[in-house]
């Protein structure tokens, strides 16, 4: 009976301290992988609306809220950052734009999970924004935003990483009747 | 059994226990979070966080940045939210910014959750305040253990009857 405690006992320490020992590996050795991802968004044309509900129907109390639909084209090339530590990729479009109240404003257009190494070259073309596209002063006036592509590594065990592409050239907001400002 | 072995025994796990809590409320101080380890308890940013997975948290002083995954709690409610930051907002008074978050897994945004409760009514954002944590590392089924916990207190009696039967019969 001792001897089985005994056993037993060596037995679960030692397979929990090799367990660990290699989920630790797995964690930090995926932090020194090489990668070369590339992604690039651009934005084909912007409309403002005005309008109370957004697609979730959140009532912005009143009529004259002004929502943006852009129409988006996405590529990227993001095989590279797949590795055996690699669960899933969170891609995502990224505005991004300053205003006078608020000196930094990022709002995420569009996002998809990439499983398979297989799926994350993307090149899309037509897409519309996923989510509302509504500042907070629920204005577009006088407003330039860039665009890029992030993306988020989820990792079997360890770190979560994150990345992004270089930010496009600044887009005017036109006004709800259609003028380009 | 003799109450010397007794009285050593429980000091010893005792001290066990107290070293781990030690420790955790350590690791909590060195990341700024009151609680570094959680559970996910729910589906909502499947596939990425399955029920049973356990996550590491930190809570820089840093501006939240979008796209980071953050653990944050309503005024009202007990149990934190595990989701995404799809939008923010940074004022110029540095720390304050108006987040939107929302579960990959979930068609809609969070404001259905931030205005559940009748005080919280009109409540469009949440800000740094009710972030209680960021997710930093992830650790896949672990968590299994509290949810069985939890869901089967049968388990939680066994656990300290063992406990109980080490304490006084191990010599």
């Amino acid at each position: 009976m001792n001897s089985l405690q005994n056993r037993a006992n060596a037995v679960m320490a030692f397979s929990i301290s090799a367990i660990f020992c290699l989920l630790g590996a797995i964690a930090f050795s995926a932090l020194i992988i090489p990668s070369n991802p590339s992604g690039a968004v651009a934005l084909d044309s912007i409309k403002v609306v005005t309008g109370r509900y957004d697609r979730n129907w959140v009532d912005y109390k009143t009529r004259n809220n002004e929502f943006a639909n852009t129409v988006m084209r996405i590529d990227a090339d993001l095989s590279s950052l797949f590795h055996w530590n690699t669960k899933q990729l969170f891609v995502y479009a990224v505005a991004e734009y300053s205003t006078p109240t608020h000196p930094k404003n990022q709002i995420v257009l569009w996002d998809t999970i990439i499983k398979r190494k297989s799926a994350a070259v993307i090149s899309k073309r037509g897409l519309n924004n996923k989510y509302s596209l509504i500042d907070v002063n629920k204005k577009w006036t006088d407003i330039n935003a860039n665009v890029s592509l992030h993306w988020n590594i989820v990792p079997y065990v360890g770190f979560m990483t994150y990345g992004h592409s270089k930010a496009s050239e600044g887009y005017a907001f036109p006004l709800p009747s259609g003028i380009q400002t | 059994m003799n109450l010397r072995q007794v009285l050593t025994n429980s000091l010893n796990v005792l001290m066990m226990l107290f070293g781990v809590f030690m420790s955790y409320k350590a690791w909590g101080l060195y990341t700024n979070c009151e609680s570094p380890l959680v559970v996910v308890l729910s589906e909502s940013m499947e596939p990425a966080f399955a029920r049973g997975d356990i996550l590491f948290l930190s809570n820089p002083k840093k501006a939240v940045d979008i796209g980071e995954i953050c653990v944050f709690k309503i005024p009202g409610r007990d149990i934190p939210i595990v989701h995404r930051v799809i939008d923010r907002h940074d004022s110029p008074e540095t720390g304050n910014q108006l987040l939107l978050t929302k579960g990959d897994n979930n068609n809609v945004d969070d404001r259905g959750i931030y205005q559940e409760l009748y005080i919280n009514r009109g409540k469009m954002w949440i800000e740094p305040k009710d972030v209680v944590g960021r997710v930093q590392g992830f650790l896949p089924y672990l968590g299994m253990f509290t949810i069985f916990m939890t869901d089967y207190p049968l388990l939680k009696y066994a656990l300290l009857g063992g406990v109980g039967l080490v304490v006084f019969l191990y010599e």
